[in-house]
């Protein structure tokens, strides 16, 4: 018990930490492909969470992502500290309805990938009072597929090389 | 993945290329003149035409930003900003909906009206 509880928290500190890795290696040395479109490397490392630990833990690490992801860049409650909470607050949840619906990894992926985008714009908008910039909202999503599949693609790949501490997704790791 | 996520995966792609299609209007005639507003906290600082070349220096709330009007585009450069985004987003023209923006300098620059 206590070993499996041990190992659980390392898997947690572990992920977190490859999360906000990823997220200030993806904001300094990548940053954005086409106009805002970024791939959403940390998005690997969320959907990698959710299938070997479960919701619970991918909120937490989702969470410590954006907080110390952005205090390590210096710009925590600055505006693009809310609008990345808006855009893993909307990804989030919809991991979490994908999970309950048993949908597949690439779908999920690709489905959070467009919500992360719409979660952005949509606290953009709030923030500058300027419906406007839905004008972006066409290009995220078409851009979010393919991130999506690619994020999708290589969270798969990892997970079938991890043993998922998750008892019920463990005979059914491959949907 | 299953067929009835691959087709709702369709769907979003088309709806989204309809919605560009939409945006950009390709059978639209163009306005006679058109008029771009500098935004800084919400509130206008500065409008130009884009007919008209000139460089427009700007404060925002990081630093500041130069807005370069030419041959009916406009570009964000020397800006002082962390993420160099609206520098990234390059020449922007009437027909692009999307406004070059600035966060940390709480700027946009966007279409304003058609006269």
């Amino acid at each position: 018990m206590t070993i499996n509880k041990n190992r659980h928290f390392v898997y947690l500190t572990l992920l977190s930490a490859m999360a906000i890795t990823l997220n200030l290696i993806e904001s300094i040395y990548i940053g954005p492909i086409f106009l805002t479109l970024r791939i959403g490397l940390a998005n690997i490392i969320a959907l990698i969470t959710i299938r070997i630990l479960g919701v619970r833990d991918m909120i937490i690490v989702n969470a410590m992502r954006v907080m110390i992801g952005n205090l390590l860049r210096g710009t925590i409650f600055g505006s693009t500290f809310w609008i990345a909470f808006g855009g893993v607050v909307l990804s989030s949840i919809s991991l979490v309805i994908c999970d309950r619906m048993k949908s597949s990894l690439m779908f999920t992926s690709v489905i959070s990938s467009i919500c992360h985008s719409l979660g952005q714009v949509l606290v953009v908008m709030a923030f500058y009072n300027q419906p406007a910039f839905a004008a972006i909202l066409p290009y995220m999503l078409l851009g979010s597929v393919p991130m999506g599949i690619l994020t999708g693609y290589t969270a798969q790949l990892v997970l079938t090389r991890i043993k998922p501490l998750r008892k019920d997704i463990e005979k059914n790791m491959n949907r | 993945m299953k067929k009835k996520e691959i087709w709702i995966l369709a769907v979003l792609a088309l709806v989204s290329l309809a919605a560009l299609l939409i945006m950009k209007q390709p059978w639209k005639k163009p306005e006679e003149k058109t008029l771009v507003a500098i935004y800084h906290q919400n509130k206008v600082i500065h409008t130009f035409d884009p007919e008209e070349d000139a460089i427009y220096h700007i404060t925002g709330s990081y630093g500041t930003l130069d807005v370069e009007v030419k041959d009916g585009s406009w570009h964000v450069t020397n800006e002082q900003c962390p993420n160099h985004i609206c520098a990234g987003m390059g020449w922007v023209t009437v027909d692009d909906m999307i406004p070059i923006t600035c966060l940390p300098n709480e700027v946009y620059i966007m279409v304003l009206e058609n006269q």
